[in-house]
This record gives C-alpha cells, structure tokens and sequence, in this order.
C-alpha cells in the first residue's frame, strides 16, 4: 500500500513538474490554431474552416513528443535532484515508470484534445465544414508522436542528456520518415505514404504493429536501464559525426535510388539551332548507324535529316546533316499552298531509309494564322525511298504518291501516334459514304506498284464501323455497339497481310484487347497503365513499377512477373512508356529520365539504371534507341551515347 | 611574435580539426554524390551546394572556436596568456578560412572526379527553360560542366570566406555552442531571407548586392557576370579587410568581450 503511495506521489510531483510543457503543448497546438480558426470562421462567409490545429500536431507534435520525452527525465535525472529523488523510500524503477506513464498521459492528452476540438469544430458544431478527419485519423498520429516520445525518453534515461537525446530520437525519426521513400520494401512501415493518400488498406496495420513493438522495446529498455549507475555519455563530437554521416548515408542511398547510373560515352548536337518542331521529330537505326529527321524552323526552313554512327567505344562518328529532298516546304508566306508532312520513318529491307507522309492543303488567313483546308483531309499520301551512302549526299531513290478514287470521302488510317506508317509495304484508306461518316469501305495499296499505285484491294468494312487504326502491330477494325450498355467490339488483322481482311471468317470481333488491359492491368495508385507488348508477353508499366503479363486466352492476362519501383523513384515515374528494345532490355521513358530494365527473365524483371534525361513524349518518334553496346538517348537536340546496362549487355551477348 | 601565432595555429588545429575532417567529409560526399547522380546540371548542382550546404558548413566553424572556449571556461584562461585577444581571434579566424577553403577544394576535386566518373553530360537546350536561356547568357555553364564547377567553387569559396568572417567575429559574443550555432543559423536566415526584401529597383538590388556577401554566387549564371570581379573585390574589402583591420580596437575587443 505504501509502494503505491509512493508512486501515485511521485505521479503527482511529475505532474506538477510538467506544466511547463503541458501549457506549452496547449498553447502551440490548441490555444493559437483555435484562435486562428475562428479568425477564420468570422472571416469566411462559408463558415467553414480549415484544421490548424490537427496539421500543426502532424507538422511539429512528433518534434513535441521528442522534446517533452528528453524533459521529462533531464529535468531531474542525472543531476543533483537524481540524488535527492533516491534517497527517498522509492525505486529508480518506480521513479522513471512514473515519468513514463505522465509523459505518455500528456501526449495522448494533448492528441485527443486537438482531435476532439477538430472534429467538434469542423464536424459537430454549427459550424461544419467539409473536413476529412474522423476518429481513425488520429492512430498514425499517435503512432509518430509515441514513438518520438518513447526514443527520446529511452535516449535520455540511457545518456541523461537533453540535447544528445533529442537529437539521437531525431536522427532515428528521420531514418524512419525517409526509409520508406527509398525501399519499396519498407513502404508498409511508412508514415509519409500514409498520409499521403497512396496507400494499400494494410499499410495501416504494419505501422500500427511497429509502433507498438518500439514502445514496448523503449519502455522496457527505460525501465531496465534505470536502476544501472553507468550512462552513455554523448559528446558534441559523436552526436555531430552521428548526425553527418547518417545524413551521408542517406543522401547517397537517395541519390543511388534516383540519380543517374548510366555511363555518358559522347553527345552531340544533332541539329545546329534549338529552332525545330519537337513533333516532327522521328528516328530509325540502322544497325550502328542512325538517322533522325525533324523539322527546322531556322533561317533555311525545311525537312532536315541527320545521320550518325555509334562506335564500339560509344563515340558518335560521321554526323552529318542534310535537308530532305523532294519535299514541299511547310509555311507558306501568304496564300494557299501544299506542303509535305513527314509521318513515317523506317529502313527497307535493302537497308534503304523509307519516308511516308501526308500533303496537306493549307491556307494562310489575314491574321498570319495557319489552317488546314478541310479538318482532317489530306490531298494525298506520298512515300520516298531515300538512299545515303556513307559519305555520299542523300538523294530521292523512289517516290510514290497514291493514285486516290475520286468521289470518295477518304480518310487515312492513322496509328496510335498519328503516323501512316503502319506497314512498310501498304498503305491503307478509308472512304465514307458522306464528308465525317463512318467508312464502309477499305482502300489497300501497295506501295510497290509503281509511282502511283492504283488501289490493290477494296474491301467492304461491316456495318456500325466506327473506326479503323493501326495500334500496339495490329490494324484494327472496331465496331460500335447499337447498345449503349454493351462495349464497343474490335479484330485485329496483320497490317502485313491485308488478303486476310477479305476472308470473312477471319473477322472475329471481340472486346478492344487495350480497353481490357487498362482494366485488367489498373491498380490502386498506379495511375496511367502503359503496356508495351511482345509474342504471348505483355509489359505493364504504371506508377508503381513494371509488371510482366502472359497471355492467358480469351483476353485474359496473368501477371508472371513485378518490380516495385520505391516511392522516391516514383517521383521520376510520369507516366511511363515502356519500349522493349530487344530480348534482354526494355527501356521506360518518362519526362524525367528513362529507366532500363534487364527482361531476359520475365519472371524476375530488374531494374538496371536509370538515366535522368529530359524526353519529351513524342507523337511518332523513338527517344531512346539501342545497339549491342550503348543505348542511344534523343533529348530535344541533344543526342546522347549511354554504355549500355551491365546485365542486360552479358546477356544479349 | 610569429612562433606565438604559430603556437596559436597549432592549439587551434588540435582543437578544431574533427569540424575540419567531419566537413571535408560530408560535403564532399555530398558534391560527389549530386554530381555523379546528374539529377541536375552540374551548374545548378553547384549553386546549391556552394549555397546552402556551404552556409551550413560556414555556421559550424563559426561557431565553434570561440564558444567552446567560453563554455569549457578555458577563454579566460587564453586571455591570460601573454598574447592579445586580436592575436587570438585572428589566429582561430585564420585557421577557420583555411579549413573553409580547404574543405571547398577538395569537394571541387571530389565533384569533378564524380563527373568523370560517370562521363561529362551536357544538358540539352530545352525551349524555354533555364538552360535554353543560359545558352544566350553563359553558355559555357552547361557546355564545360567541369569549367563552370571549377567557377562555382572559385567564387563559393570567396563568398563564404566574406560571410565566415562576419559571422565568425559576431558569433565570438556566444556563451556556448548553441546560442553561437542557433545565432548563426537566424543571421544566415536573416542575410538571405530578409536583406533581399529591402527593396526593389536597380539602386537596390546593388545596395543588396554589396551588402550580401553570396550575392557573387548567383550572380555568376547571369548576364550581371561581367561585375563579378568588382563585386568580388569589394566583398573582400568590406567583409573580410576591413573587419580583420579593426579586430584589434578596443570598442570590437569590448563588444566581443572577455
């Protein structure tokens, strides 16, 4: 009974002890945001207000905790009082438990009063407000705030310092906000994510169990600890050599995550003004030799090609630039003109550069403004075979320009980048019955047949065609449902061989196989699902990382493989294009960099580096190209030469 | 006179070399590592190492040599030795640039070395961005990253040789660590917050210019480049001559106080 006594005084002694901090936590995280929220609501008409006071505790309660816990014991333990304190009949034991317990109390107190006053304020009373905090709210802010006050309670029972105990519980904080962002392992024990709305349901409890273990582990740490004489004393020097090196290794753990770990061989400037249209942009590789094509706005405005080769040691040898031949400039100065478009870029299989490209009619108003006479026409699609010997001048081997059916609405089938492309040796149209009718019919040319190939086929499209495009390799024919509840339906066809089209029986019409992949490959918080598809396999990549897909049947997928990106990584993620660039090596281009991955397993992708180039989306051109030894990276008008990864390079080798 | 200040030097070194090697160590690993990382040009990465991490540095020597020795009790017992109080703060002053510059000089090699680790990138010419506008200004900055690295540290160094002096004499009045760290870090906020609100206008951006002693800093990815030697110059007159001068007279000696 006397033991009790004892310690329900020392409470009592510990309580009166602790006004200081009490009134202090009151004041930071209650008095003055309740102050400045009914500011707020006299101010604002719609009387509602935002919650200050809960996102000053999120801000600074946990740096609250570390102080309060460090205070509570410095404030007498270790210095002469310590003495005084144990020549009473009580415990060291009984002395910290009860620090322990008042600290806690005034902690959890002051959550629950700010809570409460929240809720009643933004919620309850007369004045509610659209607010998002609700009971639940409060339990990863208990977590920190316990765990703060736990680390700097333990540190100072152990050191009897105050400032080496507050800093070792803020240097165990920072580990533990910033851990999280750099492994995707640890992602469940973090507190940032938590809050951050990109989250799973189970990451709560994860939190929740760790917390739970480091308060146990502290108490009894403290209360183990407290009857032991000896303490570990912290110099400046230790805490400041602590505190450098756990922010060295931090950093360099953070930039290993995110910075750059691709090797810069050469780079060049491919054209000699930053004045080009980024859009017009295309790239084609010919072995170790490249070529990119773009459209200059400078002082000699026109179609501008430049060819390169990548040597074994990753130098760029032999630019040089030229303007396209044989192809009608762009801006007329006044009036009405033609003028050439370049779509499509590709290499023949006589190792001939391949031109495709649309002419437009365009006018020039009053205004300096220019249009596009009829919206979405073309007067014709044309295609050039260009040869380039080495060290020779690019010349017009071939050219051919589409012999169209008069009296016909056409429209061409354009890719999922806006480029004709779609196959080296036919071109294909669509006609309507009436100008922005849906097609009933389907023009093939062959490209080969002359300098003005006549239609080679002409074939009936079923009734309801919405649209025929060429998408993921595919030529794609969709039927819109009469339904509105049912999904519109799609067959796909080889572009190669279009003979395959007039043959009924091949026309199965089933779901859109992207529509279902969107579905089937979407996840909470990875947001823009990209897939880039080759043979049975399809690569999935998302905010959260990259994921290999085996074709199941009947449009149905499962995923055989997945890495994780971490969440720090997730930052240089926007939305991400995967690009396989052959068995080995898949490369995702974002806005912020590209990423490579080692595929060779499609059961354990890998990522292998990371680049932090500036690559723009491109409507129809390929950033990032490859050889066996280098990757080959377009930024705007830079051309960059990058060793290729380690893995991925023994692999293919 | 001299062996008295090389005794002096030598009592400083012993005492201060762990903030020399516990910086030399952080910030060059932390140059090396944003460097070799290329999250960002390499001149931007310079700007804000040689910047704000530079001013953390200049802050922890500042504050060390003087308050130690008031809060170990061991100044006065300095004082009572057969040398000057100017003697002494020259002495800890001079100690402190040489480690200030030293630690620079390294992080520069350190940085450049991670450049070439990883093979020397130029940024492309984005339409619009910082670096398309450099590419009228100071091209140079993008297309010799080690160049303008070497620039960086040649004007970081002097400016935060400029604001360590300051901040080292007024920090002397510091009865402990803490208060001189915690003054540091307030006049830093104030030097780099609060001066550049004194106004706006050609007149005061150069008043601004002048009192700031990071402005050569900033100035250097600017077209204003071309004053950067005058404004060097008159930096070091004002922040670093003239203070060292005056160290010695009683009303700095009676501020500083014994």
């Amino acid at each position: 009974m006397s033991a009790v006594w004892n310690w329900c005084n020392l409470v009592r002694k510990e309580w009166r002890e602790s006004r200081e901090v009490i009134i202090a936590g009151i004041v930071a995280f209650w008095i003055c945001p309740t102050m400045l929220e009914l500011f707020c609501l006299a101010l604002n008409g719609g009387h509602d207000t935002f919650p200050i006071g809960w996102w000053a505790l999120i801000a600074g309660g946990w740096l609250y905790a570390i102080i309060a816990g460090a205070n509570m014991v410095c404030r007498d333990w270790g210095r002469a009082e310590e003495h005084f304190l144990l020549a009473q009949p009580v415990s060291p034991r009984a002395v910290v438990w009860a620090k322990l317990v008042v600290g806690a109390v005034l902690v959890v107190g002051l959550i629950a009063i700010v809570t409460a006053w929240e809720i009643a304020l933004t919620r309850r009373g007369v004045f509610a407000g659209d607010s998002e905090i609700n009971w639940q709210s409060p339990i990863p802010l208990v977590c920190v705030m316990a765990v703060s006050y736990m680390l700097a309670f333990t540190a100072a029972v152990m050191s009897r310092q105050m400032l080496a105990s507050t800093v070792v519980a803020c240097l165990v904080m920072l580990i533990w906000m910033v851990a999280p962002l750099l492994s995707s392992a640890m992602t469940r024990f973090g507190v940032l994510i938590f809050w951050s709305g990109a989250r799973g349901s189970w990451i709560g409890e994860w939190l929740i169990i760790l917390s739970v273990c480091v308060v146990i582990i502290c108490a009894t740490t403290s209360l183990l600890y407290a009857t032991r004489e000896r303490v570990i004393r912290l110099g400046n020097k230790q805490l400041a050599w602590t505190v450098g090196l756990i922010v060295l290794a931090l950093f360099s753990v953070a930039m290993t995550e995110v910075g750059s770990s691709l090797q810069v061989r050469d780079q060049a400037e491919l054209f000699e003004t930053s004045k080009f249209d980024l859009g017009s942009v295309r790239t084609v590789q010919r072995g170790d030799r490249f070529f990119v094509t773009c459209y200059d706005y400078s002082h000699e405005p026109g179609w501008v090609m430049a060819t390169f080769r990548v040597t074994d040691n990753g130098r760029i040898e032999g630019l040089r630039r030229f303007l396209v031949p044989g192809i009608l400039p762009r801006d007329p100065v006044h009036g009405e003109l033609l003028r050439d478009e370049i779509t499509g870029l590709a290499i023949n299989e006589n190792g001939q550069l391949v031109v495709t490209g649309i002419r437009l009619h365009v006018v020039r108003d009053q205004r300096g403004n220019l249009w596009i006479r009829g919206p979405g026409e073309f007067e014709n699609l044309w295609r050039a075979t260009l040869s380039w010997p080495e060290g020779g001048r690019l010349e017009v081997a071939s050219r051919a320009e589409l012999a169209l059916p008069t009296n016909e609405h056409l429209r061409y089938v354009a890719s999922e980048f806006g480029s004709n492309i779609g196959s080296l040796r036919y071109g294909y149209l669509t006609a309507s019955v009436s100008e922005g009718g849906l097609p009933n019919k389907l023009y093939v040319f062959d490209w080969q047949d002359g300098p003005n190939p006549s239609p080679r086929l002409e074939i009936p499209l079923p009734q309801d065609t919405s649209s025929v495009r060429v998408w993921g390799g595919k030529l794609r024919i969709r039927i819109q449902s009469t339904n509105p509840r049912n999904q519109d339906r799609e067959a796909t066809f080889d572009f190669d061989q279009p003979e395959t089209l007039l043959d009924k029986r091949n026309r199965s019409f089933h779901s859109p196989t992207y529509n279902l992949q969107d579905v089937e490959f979407f996840r909470p918080g990875g947001y823009y699902v990209q897939v880039a598809e080759r043979g049975e396999l399809a690569y999935v990549s998302d905010l959260l990382g990259l994921r290999v897909a085996r074709h199941a049947g009947r449009g149905h997928w499962e995923i055989v493989g997945e890495t994780r990106a971490a969440p720090l990584a997730m930052l240089f993620r926007l939305v991400p294009q995967p690009k396989i660039l052959d068995d080995s090596l898949l490369v995702e281009s974002t806005e912020r960099g590209i990423i490579a991955y080692d595929v060779l397993d499609p059961s354990k992708p890998k990522r292998v580096g990371f680049f932090n180039a500036i690559v723009p989306r491109w409507p129809g051109g390929n950033p990032v190209l490859a050889t066996k030894r280098h990757l080959v990276v377009c930024e705007y008008n830079m051309i960059t030469i990058l060793d290729r990864p380690t893995n991925a390079k023994a692999e293919s080798q | 006179m001299a062996d008295v200040f090389r005794a002096l030097l030598r009592k400083e070194w012993h005492e201060q070399r762990w903030r020399f090697f516990l910086g030399l160590i952080v910030f060059s690993g932390l140059v090396a590592g944003m460097l070799r990382a290329q999250l960002v040009p390499s001149n931007e990465a310079a700007v804000l190492l040689y910047g704000p991490v530079g001013l953390v540095f200049v802050i922890f020597l500042a504050a060390g040599p003087v308050a130690a020795e008031r809060a170990d009790r061991t100044w006065e017992f300095l004082m009572a030795q057969p040398v000057s109080r100017a003697e002494v703060l020259r002495a800890k002053w001079t100690m402190g640039v040489m480690q200030l510059a030293v630690t620079m000089l390294v992080g520069a090699v350190a940085g450049l070395l991670a450049i070439w680790s990883r093979g020397f990138r130029i940024m492309p010419k984005v339409p619009g961005s910082s670096t398309e506008f450099s590419a009228e200004s100071a091209a140079w900055l993008v297309t010799h990253p080690a160049l303008s690295l070497c620039a960086f540290a040649a004007v970081g160094t002097i400016a935060l040789v400029c604001w360590f002096t300051s901040l080292f004499l007024l920090l002397a009045r510091a009865r402990n660590g803490f208060a001189a760290a915690l003054g540091g870090v307030l006049l830093t906020i104030a030097l780099l917050l609060w001066l550049p609100q004194l106004g706006s206008g050609n007149k005061a951006l150069l008043v601004v210019a002048a009192l700031n002693p990071l402005s050569p800093l900033f100035l250097l990815s600017s077209w204003r480049a071309v004053f950067l030697p005058a404004l060097l110059l008159i930096h070091i007159v004002l922040w670093v001559v003239l203070p060292l001068r005056y160290v010695g007279r009683r009303r700095i000696e009676k501020w500083i106080g014994a």
